[in-house]
């Protein structure tokens, strides 16, 4: 069949996608689009398809395996209710079938990424890859993160909630001069390594966060959204890795670009609470700074993985080069949430609150997002293939501060600064006490204190 | 604070006064009326003490800065719905006292349990009593009425005109225009490298040079006013309707702030106690830090944060343009120090002087406007306006702003110096990144 295309206007051939399950193939095709022009395009609307992998999950040979997958990852999928809904639009009729196939879409879509296989034999514990560094063994008792920015001036937390919303946070003077110089130390770092640096929309409609995996309309949603009468459907990103993988909606890629890797500086907003001791503080916020790695592969696994690698190499340079004490964890099925093929994290010793705490985490997601998001590339006999996504943090700021501070610590209380951050702070060596302190006092009392005339 | 059409449903009032509800439209996260009380949120009184003397000795003054600021503030219906708000505080006080004075009575007729007319008179002043409270009870709420009508009328009043504001045109004050131009220099700022989407209401990316300017503009113009005695801050990008209406923004206002959906216990517009999303660079973020405090030192207190703000779009939605978007990369300055006209004055000149050394290293032509006071924000005394021009769209475009309140958002937000007093604020806009940026492209 030859039509006009609507972005280039020229005439092209149309050529489904055609399923090795041809019963079902015609569910879903594609249409090839156009390869003369520009071959990266960005979505200018909402109205793209998913394609779920519904060769895979309508094949009777891998039910037992997805069952057990969406078991062990405690998640939502239901591949008996997949497989009812196939067998009923086989055999409906053809004004049922429309109605079916969104049931269909809509469950195959709940069905969580299939996972690497070494993680069957990791049980519910991650598995300890390897532990750089040493935990410091000092004579002083080790103060945590909150106890040491206060006695330096350099932190408020107090008296917010009425102001700023719960778990909101103040850096002042020289600690968010020190989330300054992270920042631009890992972006430097990233972009010595060919990540193309990106500044990306904090704002997304919820379909695209859905894509990437995070649910945004169920009563435990951890999805800030600007209010729906006003402005309709705007969510606030929890990753700039939302934003990063939503910039190849509906592309093309020539598989001679990629893989093609991606920082972004963003702001992330999340919702989740904590009543667990050990998350007090600013250790979970619902406002963070954020540098993340975003990367696009083929559609090959060994590719994907060997992104992923690199991106944990990064990880583990970076922090050691901060002289933080981590453990690198290859993180077990539950722990993977729907999107994730394989997950790494990487928990930073912390000495003051005497734990392990995430610092960062690097997913190969494989085509979970690519086929949510349509983004495909295209080789040199024009065979289209869905890409892999791989997303990794490079810096998070508040538990890195939180691991930074407790790590160089000195027991008169002041904070020596990392080599590799001097530079970006005009060469300073350490956090000490001001010799001039904010002397800003809160005032309990509801009532105005003076009475005086404006001037 | 413009008057509006506001749901009231939250305030259980009966029906016709629901209606001029309505009509009135205008509702306060400062000031929560007594009845009320106790379904909303408050956590300070803002200070009112300027504006009996505002409405008696200076009232030419109002007068001449509501006709300056075209303000369609009518003020002699405010006037007198203060001095009746004020009749009724005084009456009400005095019933207070004379209720105080029957309960002592009635303690003493019955500590003094004598006489034959004794039970007579405690029926008696028992009765006075019940009246006086019953008296007492329907006033107040009259008084809650009037009162909730006035101090919101109040707190829609704007800011004192500065002395050096034109009140009729825009006035140019400076200008600069280099010799050779620095905005070939930025070939990269193509469509490829900055690119509008459909994302959300205008959603933008910036790759590769465009995005390195970004964070390269963010981290020099910081260390500069660093340099000169600004301290950085890093500030939440929420912050509760109480600091938006303080800072003398419309918080229910959509078009003016943007607002978050309700989320359990986190607030509600509803209850005067919502989430807006503002940025940690805006006024709002800053101003929050400050709230409810006495700064005594240092003094003045000077204070710099760098990141996101948002603001809802003005203007035509999706002409993907860059000087008109919700989400922006900036710099944002407060100054609080003595509230001085003269001194605020001096204040906003080294900011702008400064302002104007980075944009010279820029080498671009600009220019910088004192604004009218008809184009003033309410909460402004004074505002000077940095434009750069633009060769691509042959106009001047706005990058950086600097802005004298004086101590209109501290009697708001009781923010109070080293001896009590108001102190006063002068603010700017240092940086906008993506209007500076519209700004390069050919």
């Amino acid at each position: 069949m030859n039509f006009r295309c609507i972005i280039c206007l020229n005439r092209i051939t149309s050529r489904p996608l055609i399923s090795k399950n041809t019963k079902y193939g015609n569910l879903f095709n594609r249409i090839n689009p156009c390869t003369s022009q520009s071959q990266l395009r960005l979505n200018t609307n909402q109205s793209w398809k998913p394609i779920p992998d519904i060769d895979y999950l309508s094949d009777p040979n891998n039910y037992e395996i997805i069952e057990s997958n969406i078991k062990s990852r405690k998640g939502t999928g239901n591949i008996r209710m997949l497989k009812e809904l196939l067998t009923k639009y086989n055999s409906a009729e053809t004004q049922e079938k429309d109605e079916l196939k969104k049931k269909l879409l809509f469950e195959a879509l709940k069905i969580p990424n299939r996972s690497d296989p070494r993680l069957l034999s990791y049980g519910d514990t991650p598995h300890i890859v390897e532990a750089p560094g040493q935990k410091p063994a000092w004579s002083f008792p080790a103060l945590e993160f909150h106890t040491i920015a206060r006695n330096l001036d350099l932190l408020r937390t107090e008296n917010l909630g009425n102001l700023t919303g719960p778990r909101t946070y103040y850096f002042i003077k020289e600690l968010a001069q020190l989330e300054q110089a992270l920042i631009h130390f890992t972006v430097a770092a990233l972009e010595k390594k060919g990540f193309t640096l990106f500044s990306v929309p904090d704002l997304l409609h919820s379909r695209l966060i859905e894509s990437c995996g995070m649910d945004t309309k169920g009563e435990r949603t951890q999805v800030y959204k600007l209010e729906p009468e006003f402005y309709g459907d705007v969510c606030l990103s929890g990753t700039a890795e939302m934003a990063l993988a939503s910039y190849f909606t509906e592309a093309v890629i020539p598989v001679t670009q990629l893989p093609i890797k991606m920082a972004a500086v963003s702001r992330c907003y999340r919702a989740e609470t904590s009543n667990v001791q050990e998350e007090k503080g600013i250790y979970r916020v619902h406002q963070f700074t954020k540098v993340e790695m975003f990367g696009v592969t083929s559609g090959d696994v060994a590719a994907s993985d060997a992104l992923l690698e690199e991106f944990v190499a990064i990880q583990k340079e970076l922090f050691s080069s901060l002289g933080l004490h981590y453990q690198l964890l290859d993180m077990p099925l539950h722990e993977l949430g729907a999107p994730a093929y394989r997950k790494f994290d990487i928990e930073a010793w912390m000495p003051g609150r005497n734990m392990y705490g995430e610092i960062s985490s690097a997913s190969n997601c494989t085509d979970y997002q690519a086929r949510r998001l349509n983004i495909q590339n295209i080789d040199s006999s024009n065979t289209l293939r869905f890409v892999h996504t791989v997303n990794g943090t490079a810096c998070a700021v508040p538990r890195t501060l939180i691991a930074l501070l407790e790590m160089h610590q000195q027991s008169n209380g002041e904070v020596t600064i990392p080599s590799a951050l001097q530079p970006y702070l005009d060469g300073l060596e350490r956090l000490r006490k001001p010799s001039k302190p904010f002397k800003i006092k809160w005032i309990k009392s509801k009532s105005p204190q003076n009475k005086t005339k404006s001037t | 604070m413009a008057l509006r059409i506001v749901s009231t449903s939250h305030i259980k009032i009966p029906v016709k006064k629901h209606l001029l509800c309505i009509v009135r439209g205008v509702v306060s996260a400062l000031h929560i009326p007594g009845h009320i009380s106790k379904a909303a949120v408050s956590i300070l009184t803002p200070d009112l003490s300027h504006i009996e003397g505002l409405i008696t000795e200076d009232v030419e003054q109002l007068q001449n800065n509501l006709s300056a600021r075209n303000s369609s503030f009518h003020l002699d219906s405010f006037i007198r719905q203060w001095r009746q708000m004020t009749a009724l505080r005084l009456q009400r006080e005095d019933l207070e006292a004379k209720r105080v004075e029957v309960t002592q009575m009635m303690k003493q007729v019955v500590t003094n349990a004598t006489g034959s007319n004794h039970a007579r008179n405690v029926e008696e002043i028992k009765k006075e009593g019940i009246q006086l409270r019953t008296q007492l009870k329907e006033l107040t709420k009259l008084w809650w009425e009037i009162e909730e009508i006035a101090v919101t009328r109040a707190l829609s009043l704007p800011n004192y005109l500065h002395c050096k504001t034109p009140v009729e045109d825009n006035t140019e004050v400076y200008s600069f225009n280099p010799e050779k131009s620095n905005l070939n220099c930025l070939c990269d700022c193509t469509e490829e490298n900055i690119k509008f989407v459909s994302h959300s209401p205008t959603a933008f990316y910036l790759r590769g040079t465009p995005a390195s300017l970004e964070l390269r503009w963010m981290q020099t113009f910081s260390k500069d006013w660093i340099a000169n005695g600004y301290n950085l801050i890093s500030a939440p990008d929420f912050v509760r309707s109480l600091v938006i209406d303080g800072c003398g923004l419309a918080f229910n206002d959509p078009k003016e702030v943007l607002s978050l959906a309700n989320i359990q216990d986190h607030g509600s517009l509803e209850k005067g106690n919502g989430l807006h999303l503002v940025g940690g660079s805006s006024l709002p973020a800053m101003v929050a830090f400050l709230t409810k405090t006495v700064i005594e030192e240092p003094f003045p207190l000077r204070l710099i944060s760098v990141g996101r703000c948002y603001q809802p779009v003005t203007g035509i939605l999706g002409a993907n343009d860059l000087t008109n978007t919700v989400q922006a990369s900036s710099a944002r300055l407060l100054t609080v120090m003595k509230n001085c006209p003269d001194a605020l004055f001096r204040e906003l000149v080294f900011i702008q002087h400064q302002i104007s050394k980075q944009l010279e290293q820029l080498n671009v032509k600009f220019r910088i406007i004192a604004t009218a006071a008809r184009n003033l924000e309410p909460w402004e005394q004074y505002c000077s306006s940095v434009e750069v021009y633009s060769p691509s769209s042959k106009k001047f475009i706005q990058v950086a702003n600097v802005s004298i309140i004086g101590d209109y958002i501290c009697r708001r937000l009781s923010i109070y110096g080293p001896h009590k007093e108001s102190p006063g604020f002068v603010t700017a806009q240092a940086l906008s990144v993506p209007k500076l940026l519209s700004c390069f492209f050919i």
